[in-house]
């Protein structure tokens, strides 16, 4: 059984989809070809007791989280750069505070 | 916290001054058995060691010509070493200090920045900072075996660097005395404040600082004033880098029951520092009573949520107290946080709790209870179980001392 | 003064933004979201798409997302001050360098367990024992780590059958402490048959607490841990009660081993603990070392009829607190302090960064030195890849810095691990290294096949779900969280 599926890069990067094919792809094959703005993915399987056109729509529903979650992290990405950077520097600034380690 | 029954302000039955008073604050010292007082009043700069005195509303007035004030009635308990203050023409007596007492506060200013709904103290825009120099006073004629004051308003800090310096004042004064200072923390989200405040030192000092919402939304509604949350919980952070103690309160009412667990995982996860959390039953007076609509609730439709939110920081171990609210009112296994507050329980209660077993464990009322009050309000068997069926109990409603059949049925959605 | 009416409060959304947060759809209509300091909560999907499009039409929403820190206002800075703070406090062990050193003090045993870790030798023998050189040794390497809390375990075999060496290591321990001034703890691990008077005397002089194994009743007991004499859930219950009776009941806790004959009875098992006064309780999931694969132990179950038996457990302890037992689940616990508090956790096959060598440092009998207990099991099968060298030439700087310490950490790290660095339970998870090198061959793992991913999977979300739903279950797992 095969399944092939188009994704457009400009609407989902490649990152996305490959992120979304190393989650969801755990019982059937597949291939990944870019063309142009084309991401091409074929899924295929041997067994039959794998419902592919299931497994399709999941990737696209995957695919498409993912590319929420990157649009999330542009956005916050600031903020969580800050965040980290003043987490890390309170901590570096309180280990300081306790007694020096004995080498 | 808690009102007494006991009036704290009066005008003088009838007085003799020479001229207006530069000293406002007085203590009550013992009188020289000539001068015909009951009291001889005290101020640190009185220079001219003219007598004044103190005579009580029943006493003879002496027939010499010393300067002397008579109290009415309500103020007869008065007694020596109580500290006072008078208006410049003496025909008003404030009581700043009562020496039997654990709860004397000083109004520092009745100005505010916050309009919180439920205030039980309306703020005022008039300058009133003679009370500062009143406050200062009543600290410098203070036993130094005192336990605790007081600090409450309007906002303390509206003073900026002069309140620093009466608490400073304070912590010279009286180095054994515990100091409550109640306050919107706002003032603290200016760093060098809360810098200034830390740098007085004073280890027995906590500021409690309310917060009636886990988030802006609310809070800022409850306190009618856009950004306080904000300020307020950059004060408490502030407040906790300089390693200072601090009180979060809580007023439950219609507006914050329904939030009363979201604050309290609010304030574990955030605010893990502060040394306690009180949460208060409502006064219905000041701008309670204006805006009933907005505040009212009977405390018994939020037991449940009361009880969660004071387990939730219980088992965070945050040392969590429960002011005002009457033990039949809620649950059982948040009694061992209840805190006996509202004294003089003998003059203000309802006859239905004459019979009641936990009478003695429990905070009573507020004498505003007249202006809402609970439908629920019952007498327990020890365990906390009814001590009348549902029968006896609808018997016992015209016994009730308030208007409760008017008060509208409330609940939470 | 007038009171002016007020106005009902008006939902104002327009100056709110994101703070950043992950997300995941893992049931039917619900969308989980989380942060980085473990705040979490499941919205529907209307809910997630008013998050996602910024158009707020719930109050309660934007009050409860406010109120975690997954949105703020634009002109509000206490977000910005609260996150950083709280991140500070949930990641403070960092640079506090290895807490737990495990000395292993003899492989002798007088038990021949079926899923035994280690590869046991017959009682007599000394030449499997520590010497005091190496654990003296060791001892210094301990004291090396920066930390200012020293837990310090003695394993085996059975660690009693030496016993002199225990003693000798507790006092040195305690003379070097005169100089570093640590908080320094001792852990006994110990089937407890070997139990004599004079070594319980020792523990309440010298504050020690004891670990054993109790695998449930009688019967399983004695089945999964065999010894002459049959005898070994007996012994262990003796000891138990002689430890409790001299020292308190709190000085001895005991751990479970979940073999396949025990996935039958999670009720019984539990019940067993709490006959005999155990007020908490870890089901815990076997790992595939030693004996346990050499004799099948491992290949006869697996992670979905672990589970079955995991949730009958936990459901059945949860209706035993309905009831008034007071009994905690050590997994659901560990779980639940990073979902409920910022709390680190001291567990460290649940830590991030991995807790080899950063969190354990193992000591054989033989000086060689490991990065975990488990590390040390993986040489007995063969594999060296977690021996990070020995007390006689490396120093605690050296341990760290070996090659295996480094890519293990760094690789291993879930913030930055493919699918972990986006799931939303990240936070409440940990990157154990060395069971994915173990079951997979590398020190990431493919998580899609990974038991140790699919427990995070399925078991915080039914906690979180519980704590949403259940308002016993929130103040049960609220005083789980702070144990």
């Amino acid at each position: 059984m095969t399944i092939e599926l188009t994704f457009d890069n400009r609407v989902n990067s490649i990152e996305a989809v490959q992120k979304a094919l190393y989650r969801v792809m755990t019982n059937a094959d597949f291939e990944m070809k870019i063309d142009g703005h084309n991401i091409q993915v074929t899924i295929s399987t041997l067994d039959s007791s794998v419902e592919i056109q299931l497994l399709a729509t999941e990737l696209k529903r995957c695919v498409n989280d993912y590319s929420l979650r990157e649009k999330i992290g542009a956005e916050t990405a600031d903020l969580r750069n800050l965040i980290l950077a003043t987490a890390f520097s309170r901590i570096i600034e309180q280990n300081n505070q306790d007694d020096e380690p004995i080498q | 916290m808690g009102k007494q029954m006991i009036q704290l302000h009066g005008k003088t039955k009838s007085l003799r001054i020479d001229k207006p008073l530069t000293q406002l604050v007085w203590r009550l010292e013992l009188a020289d058995p000539n001068a015909g007082f009951d009291f001889s009043l005290f101020s640190n700069s009185n220079q001219t060691m003219q007598p004044f005195g103190l005579i009580r509303s029943h006493s003879h007035i002496p027939d010499n010509n010393f300067d002397y004030i008579q109290t009415p009635e309500e103020l007869d308990y008065l007694k020596l070493n109580d500290i006072i203050s008078l208006s410049y023409t003496a025909n008003r007596i404030n009581v700043q200090w009562r020496g039997n007492t654990s709860t004397n506060s000083l109004l520092l200013t009745e100005r505010c920045d916050n309009y919180c709904l439920m205030c039980s103290q309306p703020p005022r825009e008039e300058n009133d900072d003679w009370l500062l120099q009143v406050a200062s006073d009543v600290i410098s004629l203070m036993p130094g075996e005192a336990e605790v004051l007081g600090f409450t308003g309007g906002e303390p800090t509206i003073y900026g660097d002069d309140f620093i310096e009466l608490v400073r004042h304070f912590s010279e004064k009286l180095p054994n005395t515990a100091l409550h200072i109640l306050s919107n923390g706002r003032k603290f989200s200016d760093i060098k404040f809360a810098e200034k405040y830390a740098e007085v030192a004073n280890k027995s000092m906590m500021i409690g600082i309310p917060i009636y919402g886990a988030e802006s939304q609310l809070h800022d509604y409850v306190v009618q004033a856009e950004g306080a949350f904000d300020q307020t919980i950059n004060g408490i952070l502030n407040l906790g880098e300089y390693g200072q103690s601090i009180e979060i309160r809580v007023v439950a009412h219609k507006q914050t029951a329904p939030a009363l667990v979201q604050i309290a995982e609010f304030i574990s996860r955030n605010l893990p520092f502060v040394d306690q959390v009180a949460i208060m039953g409502l006064e219905m007076i000041g701008l309670a009573r204006g805006n009933f609509q907005e505040v009212w609730i009977d405390p018994v439709e939020y037991k449940n949520q009361l009880a969660e939110a004071v387990n939730h920081l219980a088992s965070n171990n945050i040392h969590v107290m429960v002011y005002n609210h009457q033990l039949c009112l809620t649950h059982t296994d948040i009694w061992k946080f209840a805190v006996k507050s509202i004294s003089d329980w003998k003059n203000e209660y309802d006859p239905i709790c004459e019979p009641c077993q936990v009478r003695e464990q429990c905070g009573g009322f507020f004498n505003s209870a007249k202006y809402g009050a609970s439908s629920q309000i019952q007498a327990l068997k020890v365990d906390g179980s009814p001590l009348y069926n549902q029968k006896e109990s609808l018997a016992n409603e015209t016994k009730t001392r308030w208007r409760r059949k008017s008060i509208p049925h409330t609940s939470i959605s | 003064m007038t009171i002016t009416k007020v106005k009902p409060p008006t939902l104002k959304s327009n100056d709110l933004s994101w703070l950043p947060f992950k997300f995941d759809r893992l049931q039917q209509d619900q969308v989980t979201i989380s942060n980085s300091v473990g705040e979490w909560l499941i919205l529907s999907d209307l809910e997630f798409d008013q998050l996602i499009g910024k158009k707020f039409s719930s109050e309660d929403l934007v009050r409860k997302l406010l109120a975690k820190h997954f949105i703020h206002r634009t002109n509000e800075t206490t977000a910005l001050r609260l996150l950083p703070l709280k991140l500070a406090t949930r990641n403070r062990q960092l640079g506090h360098g290895t807490g737990l050193h495990i000395f292993v003090v003899t492989l002798r045993c007088d038990h021949a367990c079926e899923y035994c870790q280690v590869s046991r030798q017959n009682s007599r023998s000394t030449e499997f024992d520590m010497s005091e050189a190496n654990a003296f040794s060791a001892l210094s390497i301990a004291f090396s780590s920066p930390n200012p809390a020293i837990k310090i375990e003695f394993q085996g075999g059975e660690s009693l059958l030496n016993f002199d060496l225990i003693r000798f290591i507790v006092l040195k321990a305690k003379e070097l402490n005169q100089i570093h001034k640590k908080n320094l703890a001792f852990v006994i691990a110990t089937n407890l048959a070997m139990l004599e008077d004079h070594m319980i005397e020792f523990a309440g002089e010298h504050d020690i607490y004891f670990s054993t194994s109790l695998d449930g009743a009688t019967a399983l007991h004695n089945q999964n841990r065999a010894r002459p004499g049959r005898n070994s859930w007996e012994l262990t219950i003796d000891g138990i009660k002689r430890i409790r009776t001299k020292l308190g009941s709190d000085r001895v806790s005991a751990l479970m081993t979940t073999t396949a004959a025990s996935l039958n009875y999670p009720e019984q098992i539990i019940d067993s603990y709490v006959e005999h006064g155990f007020e908490e309780i870890f089901l815990r999931y076997l790992s595939p070392y030693g004996h346990a694969i050499k004799t099948g132990s491992h290949a006869k179950y697996d992670n979905q009829r672990w589970m079955k038996f995991y949730f009958e457990g936990l459901n059945y302890i949860i209706e035993l607190n309905k009831s008034g037992v007071n009994l905690t689940e050590a997994m659901a616990s560990t779980y639940l302090k990073k979902m409920l508090t910022n709390e680190p956790t001291t567990f460290v096959d649940m830590s991030t960064p991995t807790g080899a060598g950063l969190g354990a440092l193992v000591y054989n009998y033989d000086g060689d030195v490991y990065s975990s207990d488990e590390g040390r099991m993986l040489k007995e099968m063969g594999d060296q890849t977690f021996k990070l060298g020995s007390v006689s030439t490396h120093n605690y700087r050296d341990l760290m810095l070996t090659d295996v310490i480094l890519d293990a950490t760094e690789q291993s790290f879930a913030p930055s691990a493919p699918m972990c660095s986006d799931c939303s339970l990240e936070p409440f998870c940990g990157s154990d290294a060395t069971v994915h090198h173990t079951l997979q061959g590398d020190f990431v793992g493919y998580k899609p096949e990974s038991p140790f991913c699919e427990r995070t999977m399925t078991i915080v979300p039914y906690l979180m779900k519980k704590y949403s739903e259940d308002e016993f279950c929130r103040d049960l797992f609220t005083r789980w969280a702070n144990r």
